[in-house]
């Protein structure tokens, strides 16, 4: 091999005597060779390395479950499964045991935080330290075994420079419903306006009825931004919360407020928890010239009028808005007045195939 | 005298074209190797943030938005039962499928009302869009989420627009009924929606079924596959989406996102016009035209790529088949860009004007011309004397290298995120394929493009037949 690198060495140098451009071509297609060769290593290394952490990773989780097993089953005592976690297998043994936590309930859930317990301090010396993701994995796993011992770490992420660790300590803390930390996620909502917002209220009302409270805080706050008040809106929406329903109410009543996802909001959260006395306030919005705001309004009407909004909803099918007419339709369906559609679908119009739609909905 | 001037000025003009084709050379490398860079960075954050995602959890949120899936079907009789049941089995919480027999004239409408017991049913139509007349719009008794729409053939652009038409959901992926979307795909690709509501549009990566084991409409097994033009096509989506479009993505540049895979927001889409039914490039034209619209409109938007939301699809196996491919790919390339040429050099649509359209219009639209002439010129050069044999033959061995170094970078990215080819003979292999294929696949893909843009010339539309052989074919393993 070494004489034939010579040769090839000399031959180049020869060459060069020749031409200094040739040589610049040799030393580039050699060192693009050479980083070629490099690329390949890598991947055959990463590829080996790979082997090997899923090799190790199969083995501990071979070794680990059937003690787990029993110590769930209350059928051994910690340590028969702690003895077999050796110190350089703790962060394997934390994410073998966030994979039951996510699964579990009850009884058998505390015995999992319980046995993660001794590894966690390493986890909430990482929260604020390191890349976004290494950060976010330890929010993650702090979240949902060490509660509440690392709530504060947790609630500290809120804080975090990247939003999406921001998101993570959020989520953590209201799924496992930590009470005490709900306003302090309310009050970072405003860092979250580019989420899509039906993923925020819904995030916010995994908090469930122990969040309620804090949610109609917001939903009243004429000082809070008008997109945080409409998430919390539709959060409270979705906790079925009937008490927020007279806050909704008392915005649309105002008048004053004048944003369309805020109003749009009210309006949805009147469909679901509101009830006839609240049709007034509908009336007028479904002639709003944002669609949007029309649909939800003719929704609405549709769920919680009687039958003397059988009209009005008549006239609405007749709106240039796609959503709106869809939206009169159900609510005639609704309102009990099928003989209506029935009567369109037979018809040639241009709501016939509508009618029918909603007629087989 | 005046022969011996105009050989001069010949000479002059060859020498001037051979250092446009190593300029060209140099500069195309030079965007390669930068994507790979940008690309490695952003696939090692995106790796590390993935340990934090939590598929499931995710699914089970309620703010999860509906999404419509637009399959538009032509002739697809051998492949549509198959890849909708896998459809069917997608773990979303809430979603359409739309179905769009866009006038095939084999079997595919008997298939799909055989397998899914199609009823005619009512479904008022949200949109507008022109399109070729709809026949019928049937729903499945079995699956009440999977419709089906029978239309007339108007092409994939028109089948697209019939199925917004019905679309309503906030979010529609569009798709080829041929494609096999992973379980959880839509739930990842729906992420890039829930993290940042201004998304519009995001793409999700496509990789090669051929030489995988498929059960039910499901890859079961990833395997490379024994047709060599196959293999080469395996390797060179990798480098168009590991090192490309994630490499584009991270300069906030996506101008393309596969017809066969894409999430889009209905309503920019139909606000934008819906697909364009004169091109054979609709899926970038729509992309191109989206952020022209929403620049225009002075929007606040995103187009992004998602990297790990995966749709399997059957790749030609034939020279012939795959020229055709090769040849529209490059004709779409163009129509799009044309159309939109008011955006070249335009700092008006920010990044997308002042670098993806550059790059796409000089390195992309004129690189085939540019590479195809210098082999010629190059040739030519040595046979006048003007360049020494050796000179030409070093500069080829460095295109070569070069050629091996981004492909050995592509195996490398996807190794380092993605691995998903488990055996280490199939990542051999596909080093020996980046090696391989410098020689005659490079020349002969230079040359499809080369034709797709006489063809445009010429004012050829023609889409071209995919033969297909049906998922049961694919693998090596019982299906």
């Amino acid at each position: 091999m070494g004489p034939l690198i010579g040769d090839w060495l000399a031959g180049v140098r020869e060459l060069a005597v020749l031409d200094q451009g040739l040589l610049a071509l040799a030393w580039a297609v050699a060192l693009l060779l050479a980083v070629s060769l490099g690329f390949a290593a890598v991947a055959l290394l990463l590829r080996l390395h790979n082997f090997e952490l899923e090799r190790r990773h199969q083995d501990r989780v071979a070794a680990w479950e059937p003690p787990m097993l029993d110590v769930l089953a209350g059928a051994a005592p910690d340590e028969a499964l702690l003895v077999r976690v050796g110190a350089a297998d703790a962060e394997l043994f934390v994410s073998f045991l966030h994979g039951y936590a996510r699964r579990l309930q009850g009884e058998e859930r505390a015995t999992v935080k319980r046995l993660a317990r001794p590894y966690l301090q390493e986890f909430a010396k990482r929260v604020g330290r390191g890349s976004a993701g290494r950060r976010g994995h330890a929010v993650q796993v702090l979240a949902e075994l060490g509660m509440p011992e690392h709530a504060d770490a947790v609630a500290s992420a809120l804080d975090d420079r990247s939003d999406s660790v921001a998101m993570i300590a959020a989520r953590g803390l209201f799924r496992r419903g930590y009470e005490e930390s709900f306003p302090l996620v309310l009050g970072q909502l405003p860092r979250f306006t580019l989420w899509s917002r039906s993923f925020l209220s819904s995030v916010l009302a995994r908090g469930g009825h122990g969040a309620a409270p804090h949610l109609r805080a917001t939903l009243a706050d004429s000082a809070a931004s008008p997109l945080v008040r409409a998430v919390a809106a539709d959060a409270l929406r979705l906790l079925n919360d009937l008490e927020s329903a007279s806050i909704a109410a008392g915005i649309l009543e105002a008048g004053a407020q004048k944003d369309r996802e805020l109003v749009a909001a009210c309006v949805r959260l009147l469909r679901h928890l509101g009830h006839e006395g609240h049709v007034r306030l509908l009336r007028p919005l479904v002639i709003a010239a944002d669609p949007v705001i029309r649909a939800a309004a003719v929704g609405a009407l549709g769920a919680i009028g009687g039958p003397r909004e059988v009209p009005l909803l008549q006239d609405l099918l007749d709106d240039v808005a796609y959503w709106v007419s869809l939206e009169a339709a159900r609510g005639l369906m609704k309102l009990g007045a099928a003989h209506t559609l029935e009567r369109l679908a037979r018809s040639h119009g241009p709501w016939a195939v509508l009618a029918r739609q909603v007629l087989s909905e | 005298m005046i022969g011996a001037a105009a050989a001069h000025v010949a000479g002059v003009l060859l020498d001037g074209f051979n250092l446009v084709v190593i300029a060209y050379f140099v500069l195309l490398n030079g965007v390669y190797l930068t994507m790979s860079l940008f690309a490695f960075v952003s696939l090692r954050r995106y790796a590390s943030r993935m340990r934090t995602v939590d598929v499931a959890e995710l699914m089970a949120t309620a703010g999860m938005p509906p999404v419509t899936l637009l399959a538009p079907a032509y002739n697809e009789e051998a492949t549509c039962v198959e890849a909708i049941k896998s459809l069917l089995t997608l773990r979303y919480p809430s979603y359409d499928i739309i179905v769009v027999n866009d006038g095939s004239t084999d079997g595919t409408l008997a298939a799909l009302e055989g397998a899914f017991e199609l009823v005619e049913a009512a479904r008022a139509p949200v949109a507008t869009i022109p399109t070729a007349d709809v026949r019928a719009v049937l729903r499945s008794r079995r699956h009440p989420n999977l419709w089906v729409i029978d239309k007339c053939n108007g092409g994939k652009a028109d089948a697209l627009n019939a199925g917004l038409n019905y679309c309503r959901t906030p979010l529609f992926c569009a798709m080829d009924a041929d494609s096999l979307l992973e379980p959880d795909a839509l739930t990842r690709i729906v992420r890039a929606f829930l993290e940042d509501s201004t998304t519009v549009a995001a793409g999700g990566v496509i990789r090669i079924v051929n030489g995988c084991r498929v059960r039910s409409g499901i890859v079961e097994e990833v395997g490379l596959p024994d047709n060599r033009l196959a293999r080469i096509q395996v390797l060179e989506y990798l480098r168009s989406f590991l090192s490309g479009r994630m490499g584009w993505d991270a300069l906030d540049a996506t101008l393309i996102i596969s017809g066969a895979f894409g999430m889009f927001q209905r309503s920019v889409v139909t606000e934008a016009g819906g697909y364009a039914t004169d091109t054979v490039g609709e899926d970038m034209e729509l992309v191109v035209r989206i952020h022209r619209y929403c620049l225009e409109q002075r929007r606040p938007y995103r187009v992004t790529f998602v990297p790990d939301p995966v749709a399997w699809t059957e790749c030609p196996e034939s020279l012939r088949v795959l020229g055709r491919q090769r040849d529209r790919w490059q004709r779409g390339l163009v129509e799009s860009l044309w159309r939109h040429r008011v955006m070249l050099l335009n700092p008006r649509y920010g990044k997308v004007g002042m670098l993806a359209f550059p790059y796409f219009c000089f390195l992309e639209v004129f690189g085939p011309i540019i590479e195809g002439l210098g082999y010629l010129t190059f040739l030519l050069a040595v046979v006048l004397g003007r360049a020494s044999m050796p000179y030409v033959l070093a500069f080829l061995a460095v295109a070569f290298a070069f050629g091996i170094a981004l492909s050995f970078a592509a195996v490398g990215l996807e190794e380092l995120s993605f691995r998903r080819y488990p055996r280490v003979r199939d990542l051999l292999r596909l080093l020996g394929v980046a090696i391989t294929e410098n020689l005659g696949y490079r020349q002969l893909s230079t040359y499809w493009r080369i034709r797709g843009m006489v063809a445009k010339l010429r004012g050829a539309s023609a889409w071209g037949v995919m033969e297909r052989k049906g998922f049961k074919a694919t693998g090596a393993g019982p299906a």
